[in-house]
C-alpha cells in the first residue's frame, strides 16, 4: 500500500505577450498549497504572487502566505534563482510554497517552447516535431539543462 | 483564458516486504513524459536501485536517463544530497527534470518517515496548552534543525516563544 | 588549547550568516584560542588568515568542507581546490598523496522533524557505510546535531578506531562554541594541527 504521496500540477496562460501566469498546485498526505504568479518574460521577474495554504501542521503556517511576496522582484533567470526562493520563501516562510514556485519557474521555458512548437504544427501540421524541437533549443539557449532522449524499450 | 501549458506531476512510496522502500516518480507534460523508480535500503536510506524512463519526448536526442540515473545508486539520503545529486548528474549541464525527479523521490521518502510524527502531533490537537508546549518541545530538542527551518520555528514565531517563556519560567 | 574545528562565513561559504571578523570577534568573547574555517569547498589564503586575525590574539586555520558521493568530508593540510561534488575514494587518494586528513562531517545527521532515533539506525549497522573506510576521523560533537546523532558518531568512531573530534558547524553566531576540541597543547599551524589530532591529544567540550 503506499505510504505517502505528492501531486504537483501546474499550468501556464500567457496573460499577453510579455507576461506569463502560472498556476501552481502541490498536495500530498500532509500539506495541501496553491500559489499564482505572474512573471515577465523579458527578464523572467516575478511581478505579482498569491498564495493559499489548504492544509498544514501548525497554527503560525498560514503566516507564511505574507511572506510570498518577498518572491517579486526574484529573476527566474538569475543563475542562484532556487536556491534565493529556497532561502527567502522555504526557510523565512515555507518550504512548501518555495517548492511550488521553483516548479513553476522550472516550467517558463517548457511553455514558451510548448507555445512556439504548437504554434508552428498549427501552421504545418506536417511539420516535424523533432526538428522543431532542436531548432527551438538552439535558438534560445536561456533554456537551461539538457535534453532527455526517449528511452528505447 | 485556456492554458498554454500543464505539468502532472505524482510522486509514491511504497514499503517493500524487505524493509525498504519502493519510489515511483512521474512527470508528464506537454514536451515529456519521464518515469523514476527508485529503492531506498532502510535504515540507511542508501539507494539500491534507480531506473529511469523517457516514455515520450519532443526531443530526438539527448541524455540517456536510464543510463544516467545509476549514477546515484549507492548514494545515501542524507547531508548534502541536493549537491551530490546535482554534481552526479551533470549539474548545469544535466537534465533539470532528471535531477529533481530524483530529489523528488529523495524527499518524499524523508516525508514518508515525517508523516507518523505529524500524525501523532494530531492527537495533541485538543489538549491543554502545557501538553502541546511539551510535545512541540520534546521535537524541537529531538530535531533541533527545525528552528528557524520556516516560518513556525523562526525566533519570533509564537511556538519558539512560548517554548522560550516555558524555559525561563522553569528556570526561576 | 580551545579550538573550534568547524565553522563557516559569508560568502565564502552562502550558507552561513557570519562575517569572518564577527565570527573572529566573538570567539573571543567567548574564550576561544583558535578557529578552523572550514568553509564549503573553498580555502582562505594564509595571508588572508593572518590579516583576519590581526591582533585578536585568536589563532585561525583553515580547513574545508567538501561534498563528495558519500557526504560532507572536513579536509585538512590538503591546499587544493576541489569546485564540484567529488567521488570519496577519488578525494581520499589525492588528499593522502598530500599527508592531509580526512574527518568525516555530521555522518549521521538526521532531518528536520525526524532522526536517525526514528529509522532504528544501530551503530553497527552505521559502521558498515562506505565512508568510513575512507577518512581517519569523525566528528563525534557537532553542535548542531542532537545527542543520539553525536552519540552514534561516537559509537561509530570508537568501533572503528576512528579520530573523534568536536566543532560547532557554526553558520550563525549563537551556534559558535557549543562543541570545540581542547588540545593538550599550544598549536601553530596546520600541520601541527593535523599532527596533534592523529596523536590523539585532545578531548571535547563547549563554551556555551
Amino acid at each position: 500500500m503506499i505510504t505517502f504521496s505528492r501531486s504537483q500540477l501546474v499550468g501556464m496562460e500567457f496573460l499577453d505577450e510579455e507576461t506569463v501566469r502560472f498556476h501552481g498546485t502541490q498536495e500530498d498526505h500532509i500539506y495541501a498549497m496553491e500559489v499564482a504568479m505572474d512573471v515577465r518574460i523579458a527578464d523572467g521577474r516575478i511581478l505579482a504572487i498569491q498564495g493559499w495554504m489548504k492544509r498544514y501542521t501548525t497554527p503560525v503556517c498560514p503566516r507564511a502566505v505574507d511572506r510570498l511576496q518577498d518572491a517579486v522582484g526574484i529573476s527566474l533567470r538569475d543563475p542562484s534563482w532556487m536556491p534565493l526562493v529556497m532561502r527567502e520563501i522555504g526557510r523565512k516562510g515555507c518550504e512548501h510554497f518555495a517548492e511550488i514556485i521553483c516548479e513553476c519557474g522550472r516550467c517558463l521555458d517548457q511553455a514558451r517552447m510548448s507555445r512556439d512548437l504548437a504554434a508552428a504544427l498549427k501552421a504545418d501540421p506536417s511539420a516535424d516535431l523533432a526538428g522543431l524541437a532542436k531548432q527551438w533549443t538552439a535558438s534560445h539557449p536561456e533554456r537551461p539543462g539538457a535534453t532527455l532522449t526517449v528511452t528505447a524499450v | 483564458m485556456t492554458v498554454v501549458f500543464m505539468r502532472n506531476k505524482v510522486v509514491e512510496v511504497k514499503p517493500r516486504a524487505d524493509g525498504g522502500l519502493d519510489v515511483h516518480w512521474r512527470l508528464s507534460d506537454d514536451l515529456i513524459d519521464l518515469e523514476i523508480e527508485m529503492t531506498f535500503e532502510v535504515p540507511d536510506l542508501e539507494i539500491v536501485a534507480a531506473g529511469a524512463r523517457v516514455r515520450r519526448s519532443v526531443f530526438a536526442g539527448g541524455i540517456d536517463a536510464g543510463e544516467a540515473i545509476h549514477r546515484v545508486e549507492g548514494v545515501r539520503v542524507g547531508p548534502g544530497l541536493r549537491k551530490i545529486v546535482r554534481g552526479l548528474l551533470g549539474g548545469d549541464q544535466g537534465s533539470i527534470e532528471l535531477t529533481e525527479g530524483v530529489l523528488e523521490c529523495c524527499n518524499a521518502v524523508i516525508l514518508h518517515f515525517t508523516l507518523p510524527g505529524i500524525q501523532l502531533g494530531e492527537q495533541y490537537r485538543d489538549a491543554p496548552e502545557a501538553e502541546r508546549l511539551a510535545l512541540s518541545k520534546a521535537m524541537i530538542e529531538a530535531n533541533p534543525r527545525l528552528l528557524r527551518s520556516c516560518i513556525a520555528f523562526a525566533d519570533d514565531s509564537p511556538i519558539v516563544q512560548a517554548l522560550n517563556l516555558a524555559r525561563e519560567e522553569a528556570g526561576r | 588549547m580551545i579550538i573550534d574545528l568547524h565553522t563557516h562565513t559569508s560568502p565564502r561559504s552562502p550558507c552561513s550568516h557570519i562575517a569572518p571578523e564577527a565570527l573572529v570577534a566573538e570567539a573571543k568573547r567567548l574564550g576561544i584560542d583558535g578557529l578552523c574555517l572550514t568553509e564549503h569547498h573553498a580555502l582562505w589564503d594564509p595571508s588572508e588568515l593572518a590579516d583576519l586575525a590581526g591582533a585578536g590574539g585568536i589563532a585561525l586555520f583553515t580547513a574545508n568542507e567538501i561534498t563528495t558521493d558519500q557526504g560532507d568530508i572536513l579536509v585538512f593540510g590538503y591546499p587544493e581546490p576541489v569546485p564540484g561534488v567529488i567521488p570519496i575514494r577519488e578525494l581520499h587518494r589525492e588528499v593522502a598523496a598530500a599527508g592531509g586528513l580526512m574527518i568525516a562531517a555530521h555522518p549521521l545527521r538526521g532531518f528536520k522533524v525526524f532522526g536517525i532515533g526514528s529509522l532504528q539506525l544501530t551503530a553497527q549497522q552505521a559502521s558498515r557505510r562506505k565512508v568510513f573506510q575512507f577518512v581517519e576521523g569523525v566528528e563525534v560533537l557537532n553542535g548542531r546535531l542532537n545527542e543520539t546523532e553525536n552519540g552514534m558518531a561516537a559509537q561509530v568512531a570508537e568501533r572503528l578506531g576512528l579520530i573523534g573530534t568536536a566543532g560547532s558547524d557554526a553558520h550563525d553566531l549563537s551556534e559558535l562554541g557549543r562543541a570545540a576540541t581542547v588540545f593538550e597543547r599550544d598549536i601553530a599551524g596546520e600541520a601541527e594541527l593535523i599532527a596533534e589530532l592523529r596523536a590523539r591529544r585532545f578531548t571535547h567540550g563547549s563554551v556555551r
